[in-house]
């Protein structure tokens, strides 16, 4: 899939969108919104910022695609996180080692929004990349500019630290909202 | 029990962006961008409107032309400038508003939750747009305050629905505010 897959132009008739398909693209944007912020409205906020501002630099006349509307929202949440002075977002090591892809993947028991509230913003936004937009390690590299090794072992880590987390939650302990797990330092 | 990645992606799409957000987002399906062929027309339709606002028309009441303000402020949905839950936060950073940024009294601040701050003008005058949320329904609203002027002074406490978004002015003897929803 590229970042230019969908793009979208209402002012010339003839590339008019179809309404399911500006939907589908809002609704991406959303959800990788969500996997960053781990939080609805915050998502909410970050994505209708992202859209304006694209709207605005573009004086409406160029499409909207799917790489720049992720890159913005990727950008105006970094800026969120300067801005509380948080700067956990980029931890991604530069470390090549690989786990086994295909390793037995039994998947994990709970509530998956409580344990993925657990990870790091860098963590999810790959695990949503990678397991949601079905992006491959080249294109989630092109897209944050990492190594594509360090993406690799990366999911990898974020999938083990959710094996890991789903593991060592007590069964009786009832979950956690996950309401403002956005920003976790 | 499914693979992990099967899990993840179910748990996100089961996550959809609200339809208010969508409708707010998406462009009017038949807007006279989308048919440009119709711009001329509609700017002979907007001349004329004008000349008979002018010449036939009486002005626009007071109250509408704020409540409309409101509106049409609301929907634009302008980015903020400074994202914070603190009033305290916000006022600093709004620093070229000159009257006290605190929530209108105790019951609004215990009903609403400040999310973010920006500039904005009522009637030519400078004033604060800051998005709050209702804490019961999770719904974002939007508070408009400035400063009481004479003219603004004159305006009864009312609630109006403008395009679908409802607007609610009210006063505190200094301070003009404006609470709008969809």
């Amino acid at each position: 899939m590229t970042g230019e897959g969908l793009a979208v132009n209402w002012f010339k008739k003839s590339s008019l969108p179809d309404t399911a398909q500006l939907s589908e693209l809002l609704q991406s944007g959303f959800r990788y919104a969500l996997s960053l912020a781990h939080h609805h409205h915050d998502a909410e906020d970050l994505v209708q910022q992202a859209w304006l501002r694209l709207q605005r630099q573009r004086n409406g006349s160029t499409p909207i695609a799917r790489g720049p509307l992720f890159k913005t929202i990727r950008n105006l949440f970094i800026d969120s996180l300067r801005r509380k002075g948080i700067i956990e977002f980029e931890t991604l090591e530069d470390e090549t080692h690989l786990a086994d892809e295909h390793a037995s993947d039994p998947g994990v028991a709970g509530d998956l929004e409580y344990l993925l509230g657990q990870l790091k913003a860098g963590e999810r936004e790959l695990l949503y990349l990678h397991c949601v937009e079905g992006h491959t390690a080249q294109e989630i590299s092109d897209l944050i500019s990492r190594p594509r090794g360090t993406i690799l072992s990366s999911i990898n880590r974020a999938k083990a630290k959710l094996r890991q987390l789903a593991a060592n939650s007590e069964p009786a302990e009832p979950p956690q909202p996950a309401a403002k797990e956005s920003a976790r330092p | 029990m499914n693979p992990i990645d099967t899990q993840i992606k179910e748990y996100y799409q089961k996550q959809p962006l609200s339809e208010d957000q969508l409708q707010a987002l998406r462009p009017p399906e038949d807007s006279p961008a989308t048919r440009p062929w119709l711009l001329p027309f509609a700017a002979a339709a907007t001349a004329a409107a004008v000349v008979l606002a002018i010449f036939i028309l009486k002005p626009v009441g007071l109250t509408e032309a704020v409540v409309t303000e409101i509106a049409k402020n609301h929907s634009a949905h302008h980015p903020m400038e400074i994202r914070s839950s603190d009033y305290g936060e916000v006022a600093a950073a709004l620093d070229r508003i000159q009257f006290p940024l605190t929530p209108p009294d105790e019951e609004f601040r215990r009903q609403y939750t400040l999310v973010g701050g920006r500039y904005c003008s009522i009637r030519n005058k400078r004033a604060a747009q800051l998005r709050v949320r209702k804490n019961s329904t999770g719904q974002m609203h939007t508070l408009y305050i400035t400063k009481l002027t004479d003219e603004l002074r004159a305006l009864p406490e009312t609630t109006r629905t403008i395009d679908g978004v409802q607007v609610r002015l009210w006063n505190d003897g200094k301070c003009l505010f404006g609470l709008a929803s969809r």
